[in-house]
């Protein structure tokens, strides 16, 4: 019985195991076949493309959508998706027509004409008019529009936006309350770049982001987040603004984006092995040894806006001393912290509130506060720090000094940060540095006032960056300083013609180093490293954003 | 390591020479970093403060595993219970995860990165010093010492001890070469409190951003937190080894 028992079980066995067995031959084949198909679908592709270009973005935004998202990075692939009603010239700065043939402002600055230009059709066919226009301003001003949420294209629009009206087909007039003198730098911006509405109406507000449908010269073809953007060239394309150069049969066909943000270190391994064409934000020890690569160019690009800068809180005791806060500009060997961590010939030293590449930079503040031990000293006497008790550090109200810096881990700021802390200990301020995890801990940081010096900056061409910076009632007043003054200085110039401005933004500049309100370091630059066999790499004036229309492979 | 100020010669923190990146000289015995400091300067005062927050990572792991543990096998029955379910509960979590959470609700500094690790060492240690005298209490020689009317403390002193200690010190080695790469991989993420001082984990993050130009400011601080591990194990596999009775 037993025999027969053992004979039963083994048949059994093969019972199970053969159908077993067959699926898992057949699942291994089929598995076979789709890699080998993956594979020559793969090779297809990347031959039918023509000039493809694999282009590094330096940071992985929470979200592409250019109407509700914030970051600079998504103006990279966006900016050539869509087009905006006007443009500004990257080089001249004028303004010039974008979708917009031509416009008008009225007498009392009030109301802006946009004449649109015709003929002009989204990457889906729908045909762009006075509607699309209204259906943009929709989304990005209009509380009503479902699911709307604020992002940094409201804020560009300012506070004196008064809505819209379609006068006809290719007119399209908006209305403010009070001149607002950044409007049209504002408008060239790629967070208002003009979307197709048929395109909005298929998605909601929170896929639009990847199936997106703009007028520019390059088409969105596909989105993984996290992994890649791939914009395929719009052939038909032939309403570009004056600095678009003409598609030729050099220009890139193909591009796709791809994330090198999380080790900076490998865009230079990614440059050197031709897996990237273009990489920006290269560390400089990296882009000072690129510069001898024959295959590598270095493309030094200044980026207008607030340069590396560490507010001070003067709500805090001892910092809230004006003069105690020049005293440790006077102690801070800016040429050394620049020399050492980004390199002189790689990046200016910054002196001002702007960096000096921006317009309305005023000059006078660069020679306020050279390295000078001996005046720091002075000062810090005068407010009655003492070292009584000869530990090299000094004392106020007979306890010792001891600031707290806040910065981010990324940028070089551990460095510079470090740096800044040797150089005050030695004229006998202590410092303690706390780095926090990423840029929402940073602004926790922010928001809770839990700080002497902080680092925090924005970009943009239109001084108006420093209104939020430093104006009393902004809640992104990090330095916590009230100035009537100067708030009157900061409101009025968003008012105000040009020459106005230039006057208000130059007392504003030295209002802020007067005060000495914040320790600037250096002037941003990004380091772009690029493939010698390209050519015609040009950004625009805010210095984030690639022309990549006027990108070409270099003749043989 | 306690000798760092001793055989460091310059300030860890300041920078020495104009020379960033320098190579190594009869001046700097390690060449200097980004910054112009001193490496070995910097590489003896990061070592006492690795291997400080790590022995304070250890002492908490052991002191609160083994009396986990301790309860594990004396306490009454429901008090014992629920510190079992919990142990389980607690070896769910990764524990790297669990330290994590602790420094994030301390302020990060070394001492606090140190403690977090401690604590999240503790449920690792408890269940191995549960199981270890549990496995000395079963002995028949215990249970004939008991027989023979021996004290508890006779018992404990003479038996238990010496029995269990082995796998004890083994295991606790192995906590401390846990803590040690935990603590270096959290202050190379910038967890470690202000990153200007030096530590082996900070040195690393610092060095890695010119490997390719000077590579021992990468070699240095992880030639040292090798040689550290592997000396802590190469003890745990000694004491584990020794003969027990």
């Amino acid at each position: 019985m037993s025999v027969l028992e053992v004979r039963r079980k083994r048949k059994v066995r093969w019972g199970v195991w053969l159908p077993v067995l067959a699926v898992l031959t057949l699942a291994l084949i089929a598995c076979l076949l789709a890699i080998i198909g993956t594979l020559i679908s793969e090779e297809e592709k990347s031959k039918s493309s023509g000039n493809t270009l694999v282009y590094g973005l330096t940071l992985n935004p929470s979200g592409i959508d250019p109407h509700y998202n914030r970051s600079a990075e998504l103006g990279i692939p966006l900016y050539s998706v869509y087009d905006t009603l006007i443009y500004q010239h990257p080089q001249t700065r004028e303004f010039v027509s974008g979708l917009a043939d031509h416009w008008d402002v009225s007498a009392d600055g009030l109301t802006y004409t946009f004449y649109l230009k015709q003929g002009v059709k989204f990457h889906d066919g729908t045909v762009f008019d006075a509607n699309a226009v209204a259906v943009t301003f929709d989304r990005i001003t209009n509380q009503q529009y479902p699911d709307w949420r604020p992002g940094k294209a409201l804020d560009l629009i300012g506070p004196f936006y008064n809505g819209y009206k379609i006068v006809d087909d290719y007119t399209f007039q908006l209305f403010l309350t009070t001149p607002y003198a950044p409007l049209l730098d504002a408008l060239s911006q790629p967070y208002w770049g003009i979307a197709s509405p048929t395109a909005l109406a298929n998605w909601t507000v929170d896929t639009y982001q990847w199936h997106q449908v703009g007028t520019g010269p390059y088409k969105m073809v596909e989105v993984i987040p996290g992994d890649q953007i791939v914009l395929e060239r719009n052939k038909d394309y032939t309403w570009g603004p004056i600095f678009y150069a003409p598609q030729t049969e050099r220009s890139i066909d193909r591009i796709e984006f791809r994330f090198f943000d999380r080790d900076p270190a490998s865009r230079r391994v990614a440059l050197e092995a031709g897996d990237v064409g273009i990489v920006g934000e290269l560390p400089p020890t990296d882009a000072e040894a690129l510069l001898s690569n024959p295959n590598v160019q270095i493309y030094k690009q200044a980026i207008p806006g607030q340069p590396l800068q560490f507010y001070f809180n003067t709500s805090r005791p001892l910092v809230n001393d004006q003069r105690f806060r020049q005293a440790l500009l006077h102690a801070t060997n800016r040429a050394t912290i620049v020399d050492t961590v980004f390199f002189r010939d790689l990046s200016p030293m910054a002196y001002g509130p702007l960096a000096a590449i921006s317009p309305y930079y005023n000059p006078a503040v660069a020679e306020m506060y050279p390295n000078n031990l001996q005046r720091a000293r002075e000062l810090f006497e005068q407010i009655g720090l003492v070292d009584s008790d000869n530990d090299g550090i000094l004392e106020f109200n007979s306890s010792p000094v001891k600031l707290k810096i806040t910065i981010g881990g990324w940028g070089f700021l551990p460095e510079v940060a470090a740096l800044i802390q040797s150089q005050w200990r030695e004229i006998g301020i202590d410092v303690e540095i706390e780095q926090v995890a990423g840029f929402t801990a940073l602004q926790d940081v922010a928001t809770s006032g839990d700080y002497d010096l902080l680092s925090f900056e924005d970009f943009g061409l239109d001084p108006n960056i420093l209104n939020p910076a430093f104006l009393s009632t902004s809640t992104t007043n990090y330095t916590h300083y009230a100035d009537a003054e100067l708030d009157g200085w900061l409101t009025q110039a968003l008012s105000a013609d040009e020459a106005t401005r230039t006057t208000l933004y130059g007392q504003v500049q030295q209002r802020i180093m007067d005060q000495a309100l914040i320790l600037p370091i250096r002037d941003y630059v990004n380091l772009v490293g690029w493939s010698a066999n390209l050519e015609g790499l040009i950004f625009t004036g805010q210095g984030w954003w690639p022309l990549l229309a006027n990108l070409q492979v270099k003749a043989q | 390591m306690l000798l760092a100020p001793l055989l460091a010669i310059y300030d860890p923190l300041t920078p020495v020479s104009d020379h960033a990146l320098a190579a190594p000289s009869q001046q700097y015995r390690l060449g200097t970093d980004l910054l112009g400091r001193d490496v070995f300067s910097r590489l003896a005062y990061g070592g006492q403060r690795t291997l400080g927050a790590t022995l304070i990572a250890t002492g908490i792991a052991v002191a609160g595993g083994l009396s986990w543990g301790g309860m594990l096998i004396i306490a009454p029955n429901p008090l014992r219970w629920v510190l079992s379910i919990l142990l389980d509960a607690l070896l769910a979590f990764p524990s790297i995860l669990t330290a994590l959470v602790i420094l994030t609700a301390l302020k990060p500094s070394l001492m606090t990165l140190g403690i977090a690790l401690g604590m999240a060492g503790i449920p690792l240690y408890a269940q191995v010093a549960a199981d270890a005298l549990r496995a000395t209490l079963s002995q028949p020689f215990i249970e004939g010492a008991r027989s023979i009317g021996a004290t508890r403390w006779y018992i404990l002193t003479r038996h238990i001890i010496p029995t269990a200690l082995p796998a004890l010190a083994a295991f606790g080695s192995v906590i401390f070469s846990w803590s040690l790469i935990y603590q270096a991989a959290l202050t190379f993420l910038g967890l470690g409190g202000d990153i200007a001082q030096p530590d082996w984990g900070t040195m690393l993050a610092q060095g890695y951003r010119t490997i390719r130009e000077t590579p021992l400011l990468v070699i240095a601080p992880g030639g040292m937190l090798m040689v550290c591990v592997w000396m802590a194990n190469w003890f745990a596999d000694g004491v584990g080894k020794s003969p027990s009775r």
